[in-house]
């Protein structure tokens, strides 16, 4: 028995000289290396076309761009200091809007107060201040309104009624302020049976509310 | 040499076209950048015409509004006090004794700015200032309320910041009567 390792090379020469003899291969050698590099060629040039193109189509559409920008750029140089001149404008009413920026107006609160007094309650005393306070050091400041009235009562259900208006007075009730009613009595006057007494109303703006003070006046 | 020539006579196709390949490389990459610049210029230029194009939406009627608000804004400027014309201004006040049947007892033009309207304040006035006056006035409750709200609605620009109505007391106070100390606060031209 033989096997491959058993094959005896040519015992004759081979005097065959390999490059005269034709190319009997089904696809050429030539044939290939030609197309691998014309085919590589071709899309070498496609690219740089496309890409060459693809600048020419830009700078044809920047062109066209700065035209159009030469030609509105003096329409829009008008509207910007036209803008300029509604925004400056518009800073002083703004600022006159801050001016008046308050929950109530004075004689709103004061007929108000007057409106919700109940019989049997006499006011000797009506006083509405704002002072300018901030929670903390580096918060935005807010007006903190104080309202006090005093006066004197016979019957201490009057001042509980008196109390309860204040509470529901759709004027007192702003959004963005957090509205305190507190009431105070004094020893009452054994004569006259009449009881001195201060309702205190404190309207502090809510913290989410704080940089725009509540409503307008 | 012989074997370039040698195989320029074996390959002329594939030689030209490796010729042609490294051309188009070393053309494309020195312009390589070109793309990419012009790119990025019609982006900034598309950026430009699209904020002229808003510029001239939010344009609409603003020559209009412009007039409008400018005539606001002199109205304004008409309306406000000279903090230096202070006999003007106190007379200003006594006036409403005319006009009402009140009686002004004091006229105080403060030095003090309201703390709410001054700087760091949380109504902070930059192109206008204020002016604080400390008003006593007398009269019955109609007649206060009368006072308050006459100074709202004024042609000059002012508002009552405090105020504190007391039952009148003393030899000649009436019935009825009541006395007002009011803080009011009067828009004026910046110092």
């Amino acid at each position: 028995m033989s096997n491959k390792h058993d094959i005896q090379p040519y015992w004759r020469p081979d005097f065959k000289i390999q490059s005269t003899l034709p190319d009997i291969k089904v696809v050429r050698t030539d044939f290939i290396i030609n197309f691998i590099a014309v085919a590589l060629a071709l899309i070498a040039v496609f690219t740089l076309l496309q890409r060459e193109y693809r600048a020419y189509s830009l700078r044809s559409s920047i062109s066209s761009m700065e035209q159009r920008l030469r030609v509105s750029e003096a329409d829009d140089n008008l509207n910007l200091k036209e803008s300029e001149r509604f925004r400056e404008s518009a800073q002083s009413v703004e600022e006159l809007q801050r001016f008046y920026r308050a929950p109530f107006a004075a004689h709103e609160l004061f007929a108000e107060l007057a409106s919700l007094k109940p019989e049997g309650l006499i006011f000797s005393r009506a006083m509405l201040s704002g002072a300018v306070t901030r929670k903390k050091a580096k918060t935005e400041p807010h007006v903190v309104y104080d309202i006090n009235i005093t006066g004197d009562v016979r019957e201490l259900t009057v001042l509980t009624q008196f109390k309860g208006a204040l509470q529901a007075s759709p004027l007192l009730n702003l959004e963005g302020f957090v509205v305190l009613v507190d009431e105070s009595m004094q020893q009452r006057n054994a004569k006259t049976g009449i009881i001195p007494f201060q309702v205190s109303i404190s309207l502090t703006p809510e913290p989410s509310a704080a940089p725009n003070e509540g409503g307008e006046g | 040499m012989s074997l370039i020539i040698d195989k320029l006579r074996q390959y002329p196709v594939a030689v030209i076209g490796a010729v042609v390949l490294i051309l188009c490389v070393g053309v494309g990459f020195l312009r390589s950048s070109v793309v990419a610049e012009l790119s990025a210029q019609e982006t900034e230029l598309i950026a430009r015409i699209q904020t002229i194009n808003e510029n001239v939406k939010n344009s609409n009627n603003l020559e209009q509004d412009v007039e409008v608000l400018e005539g606001h804004v002199a109205s304004i400027d008409e309306r406000l006090f000279n903090r230096n014309e202070r006999s003007i201004n106190t007379n200003f006040f006594y006036s409403f004794e005319d006009k009402l049947d009140i009686l002004i007892s004091d006229v105080n033009q403060l030095t003090v700015e309201d703390p709410a309207l001054v700087k760091g304040g949380p109504n902070e006035l930059t192109l206008y200032s204020a002016i604080t006056y400390d008003i006593t006035v007398g009269g019955t409750f109609q007649e206060i309320l009368g006072f308050l709200y006459e100074i709202q609605r004024v042609d000059s620009l002012m508002r009552v910041a405090d105020f504190q109505v007391d039952i009148a007391t003393g030899q000649g106070a009436a019935r009825r009567a009541l006395s007002a100390k009011l803080r009011v606060v009067v828009l004026a031209h910046k110092e």
